[in-house]
């Protein structure tokens, strides 16, 4: 894994975490598991960068925390999904969509005629 | 309604931004090492590998922490505004159920930010507002003047040559001289206007609408014949602005091209409409054949606009050092004259100013009587709300909220007679105007606009809190314990009962007294005035003014033979008794003519300045000027016989203290006329002593502009007017009259200013003492019901009932009695800063004082009765059961 992949661009993590507690209230550490297990380990999030992520989101008011008792039973900070989160969440997945498909069609192409 | 999650969050989470992001961030860690171990690592190696993994520990805890903490005090903000409309709902719950009590104080409160609002509507004006100038605040008024306090702001044409080529503190300098003109259109009208140098329009920084400003050179003696008019002139009197420039109009009876149209109320005079190139027209306006551009006619004023690189001090020291050398150069007409360099705006507000304070000052006093008042309600208040008050912060309020929702409450009572306060001074700037401005131009009236409104609401807010203070603070003070334990008493007992509420009831009284006796002061310096002689009946004479300007006055004796005919005409309607011409009517000032009396030494240097009047034979008798000694003019005093002069008593006396007027040789320009008879002197100004004056035969000096007295022998005189416009129509139809009045609304015009200066202050007066009225009978009554217990154990123990009305009304008294001295304390420091505005009355005026505090105590009086019979028939079984 080089350090390129590693970096992954602030857009996108913010982006994952919107889909990672999409479903239910989802506490960090899960968010983190999901986003290496969602991308076959590919995208290997840096944790540092993450819980300034999760509290940015929260404070736009894309995400509500609360906190609750966890898997194994500790005290947990869970994060869900809001209305406005959502919709931010279909606008972003959209044009991130559309941003793949277009470097995927240039990778694609044939090439320069001379 | 459910809670929004934010606040669910906020209230669960509070302030503990560290605590909790340490946790969080420890649970991840903890996961990791768990998964970790899960695959079989040692404790130590997971913990270690957990740790790389996450990176920087620190750096993430920091933001996260950063983050939070800005999140959490945007949303106390959010919060605050939630409770603040949660007061504002819970405040007018409130004040709607004690609407009686409301309702009182948004009037009282009403009258205070209303008459202040008024006030500050015409400081604004005066003070505030920008000039209607474009270089207004760089424009000075230069003038000479003899001696400082009382001289007219005038300057000399060739004073004003010779300044402009030598000065260097002016960008511009430029001289004009007010007047009237009397137009040719398809009827003949009066234009106001000036006569100006060319450059007046640049010195101003008037831009022309259309054509074009006079150019240098035009205003030389033989310049060409143009003129400029306002637009609202062109548009009402020329048929529009594009027919006005180019056009040929008949002004004063010179046909004069119109080279330009100048926007509205840009120059000066602000409300002027016709302008012309200055040394022609003013070298005919007064004697025809004698050139009035002399150095001893100081008949113009000069404006200047001062250099970006100069400063008023630098121009004040040139002008002088300017002046000293036309005093040198010139000593037998600029001896003793000095140089005055004034803000043009002074010039306009000059003496509002002292009656602006004063009034300012009243408005104020009348505020903060309403403010103490309210104080003293609410106060009373707190009594029925101390329980409530109490339960509110037993169940977990804020000592702080519950002193913001007393506030909020104040402050609503306030806007609500803020609100009300701006209709009272809608109607209120009317008066004050008159009272303050008189005369001033009309550019400068008050209104009341955007920033005055945004001053009511900042004078609402404002008073608000100054009322609102006292009372939440003493409020929320109040132990909860006790008073849920104990009941009312918990308020505070024995003497420390009410101070604070008896203690704005002084205030009010006090303060009430000032205002009295400041009323009391304006009706007797009014009462004063009227009782000064006029010097003429100004019963039954009805006045009109025309202007002799066109070149057909200019033949020798025109302007007499004009005025005989006229009078002849008048003279033959039924009810006229007399009818006669002046040119310088009662209350006008002043055209000064330089005398010398033969026989008499000349002061040195100076000369001897007096107030000239030519006037037709019937003139005495058609103002009702009495004669004294001597007698009149009569039709033989004609142009080519010997010349006579009528001098006034103060003239007789001044310069024949020991003998007889009469019969003396008085020089008038380069006459020697004798004097043949002595009358009552006329006022020219409502305060000031008539000082010497004379008067000579129209037909011996004709001067352009005339006024025409026309006397009844009974009844409405203002019955002639449609003849006398008929007779000035035949005689002269390209005539305009103006300024037709009787000598009765002239008289009263004067005294518009005072009259109403006096009615203001009686309304204050009378306000602030009902008030203050209003609030003893709060005070008095709210004293009375807490002492309800101890009125029935004193009735218990035998007290009669008229020993329970004196204990009350005792207490009152000394409430009046304190309110009284420090009153009376104000008012006479009050009274000697009045003095200045106020004519004839000074400080010293024991009736006034006496009665102002003769008013208070019957007040007092009247407040307490009832609440003193109240405790009178207290009873003892009711009263012990109370509580």
């Amino acid at each position: 894994m080089t350090d390129a992949n590693v970096e992954v661009l602030r857009g996108t993590l913010d982006l994952l975490i919107l889909k990672a507690v999409s479903w239910r209230p989802t506490h960090g550490y899960a968010v983190a598991r999901w986003i290496e297990q969602a991308t076959g380990d590919v995208l290997q999030i840096e944790e540092g960068s993450l819980y300034p992520a999760l509290h940015r989101l929260e404070a736009r008011g894309w995400i509500a925390a609360e906190w609750g008792s966890s898997e194994n039973n500790r005290r947990a900070k869970f994060y869900t999904l809001t209305p406005k989160g959502r919709s931010q969440l279909r606008v972003e997945a959209a044009t991130w969509t559309r941003f793949a498909h277009a470097v995927f069609a240039a990778l694609e192409a044939p090439p320069e005629p001379a | 309604m459910r809670t929004p999650a934010w606040r669910r969050y906020l209230r669960f989470w509070g302030s503990n931004v560290q605590s909790d992001v340490d946790e969080e961030l420890r649970f991840h860690l903890d996961m990791r090492v768990a998964e970790y171990t899960a695959r079989g690592m040692s404790p130590a190696e997971a913990r270690r590998l957990a740790e790389r993994r996450f990176g920087d520990e620190q750096k993430a805890r920091a933001e996260c922490i950063t983050i939070d903490e800005n999140a959490v005090r945007a949303m106390s903000r959010g919060a605050s505004l939630v409770s603040l409309g949660q007061d504002i709902r819970y405040a007018a719950r409130l004040l709607r159920r004690q609407a009686a009590t409301a309702s009182l104080a948004v009037i009282c409160l009403a009258l205070g930010i209303g008459a202040t609002t008024a006030m500050f509507s015409v400081a604004d004006a005066l003070l505030i507002r920008p000039l209607p100038f474009v270089n207004g605040d760089r424009l000075y008024l230069v003038a000479t003047t003899r001696d400082r306090a009382r001289d007219a702001d005038v300057s000399s044409y060739p004073d004003y040559l010779d300044w402009r080529a030598r000065q260097h503190s002016f960008t511009e300098l430029a001289a004009f001289g007010q007047t009237s003109f009397s137009v040719v259109l398809t009827r003949p009208v009066r234009a106001s206007g000036a006569v100006v140098t060319a450059n007046f329009f640049r010195t101003l920084g008037v831009v022309p609408e259309r054509g074009r400003l006079f150019a240098a050179g035009e205003d030389q003696m033989d310049g060409p014949a143009i003129a400029i008019v306002s637009h609202g002139f062109a548009e009402r009197e020329m048929g529009g602005v594009d027919r006005a420039v180019g056009s040929t109009v008949s002004i004063r009876g010179i046909p004069r091209t119109v080279v330009g149209v100048i926007p509205d109320g840009r120059a000066i005079p602000v409300g002027g409409e016709v302008w012309t190139p200055l040394p022609r027209d003013m070298d005919r306006s007064l004697l025809p054949g004698r050139s009035s551009l002399t150095r001893s006619n100081r008949g113009l004023q000069v404006i200047g606009w001062l250099a970006p690189n100069a400063t008023l001090g630098q121009a004040r020291a040139e002008f002088e050092s300017l002046e000293a050398e036309l005093v040198r150069d010139y000593p037998e007409n600029d001896a003793g004259l000095t140089t005055k360099i004034t803000p043009i705006r002074e010039v306009y507000v000059g003496s509002a100013r002292s009656t602006l304070f004063a009034m300012l000052a009243a408005t104020l006093l009348v505020l903060l009587v309403a403010c103490a008042n309210v104080a003293g309600i609410q106060l009373a208040r707190a009594t029925s709300r101390i329980r409530e008050i109490s339960v509110r912060s037993a169940i977990g309020a804020s000592r702080n909220r519950v002193f913001r929702q007393l506030l909020t409450e104040s402050v609503m009572l306030a806007l609500a007679g803020g609100v009300l306060g701006i209709a009272v001074a809608y109607r209120f700037s009317e008066f004050a105007e008159v009272s303050v401005l008189g005369q001033s131009p009309r550019w400068l009236m008050p209104s009341v606009d955007l920033r005055v409104l945004a001053f009511a609401v900042a004078v609402s807010m404002l008073t608000g809190i100054v009322f609102g203070v006292a009372p939440a603070m003493r409020l929320t003070r109040v132990d909860p314990a006790d008073v849920l334990r104990g009941g009312r008493s918990a308020l505070g007992a024995g003497p420390s009962r009410g101070r604070l509420q008896r203690l704005f009831v002084v205030a009010q009284l006090a303060l009430s007294i000032v205002l009295v006796v400041a009323a009391g002061l304006s009706i007797e310096s009014v009462r004063r005035l009227e009782e000064l002689p006029l010097g003429f009946d100004e019963h039954r004479a009805l006045m009109f003014t025309a202007m002799l300007q066109t070149p057909r006055y200019d033949v020798a004796g025109e302007r007499a033979r004009f005025a005989d005919a006229l009078n002849e005409a008048a003279a033959a309607l039924p009810g006229v008794s007399a009818v006669g011409a002046t040119t310088l009517p009662p209350f006008r000032c002043c055209s000064q003519w330089a005398l010398a009396i033969d026989g008499q030494p000349r002061p040195s240097e100076q000369k001897l300045m007096v107030p000239g009047n030519s006037v037709t034979p019937g003139y005495f008798d058609a103002m009702g000027i009495p004669l004294v000694r001597g007698r009149a003019f009569t039709r033989g005093d004609a142009a080519d016989a010997p010349p006579v002069m009528v001098v006034s008593e103060a003239f007789a006396k001044r310069f024949w203290p020991d003998g007889d007027a009469i019969g003396h040789l008085v020089q008038d320009g380069s006459n020697h006329a004798t004097v043949v008879g002595i009358v009552r002197d006329v006022k020219t100004t409502l305060t000031d002593a008539p000082g010497p004056q004379f008067y000579r035969p129209l037909a011996q000096k004709p001067i352009t502009t005339l006024t025409f007295v026309v006397r009844a022998t009974s009844g409405d005189p203002t019955r002639f007017t449609s003849d006398m416009r008929r007779i000035v129509g035949d005689l002269d139809p390209t005539l305009p009259i103006y300024n037709v009045t009787t000598a009765r609304e002239m008289v009263d015009a004067q005294f518009a200013g005072r009259k109403t200066f006096a009615s203001l202050m009686i309304a204050f007066g009378a306000i602030a003492l009902l008030l203050a009225t209003m609030g003893v009978y709060a005070v008095t009554s709210f004293l009375v019901a807490q002492r309800t217990q101890e009125l029935g154990v004193r009735v218990a123990l035998g007290a009669t009932p008229s020993r329970l009305l004196g204990l009350v009304l005792r207490g009152s008294v000394a409430l009046a009695a304190l309110g009284a001295i420090l009153g009376l304390g104000g008012a006479f420091v009050a009274a000697r800063w009045l003095s200045h505005t106020l004519y004839g009355v000074g400080a010293g005026n024991p009736a006034i004082y006496v009665s102002a505090a003769g008013l208070l105590a019957l007040g007092t009086l009247v407040a307490s009765i009832g609440p003193a019979n109240r405790a009178a028939r207290a009873d003892p079984m009711t009263t012990l059961r109370a509580d």
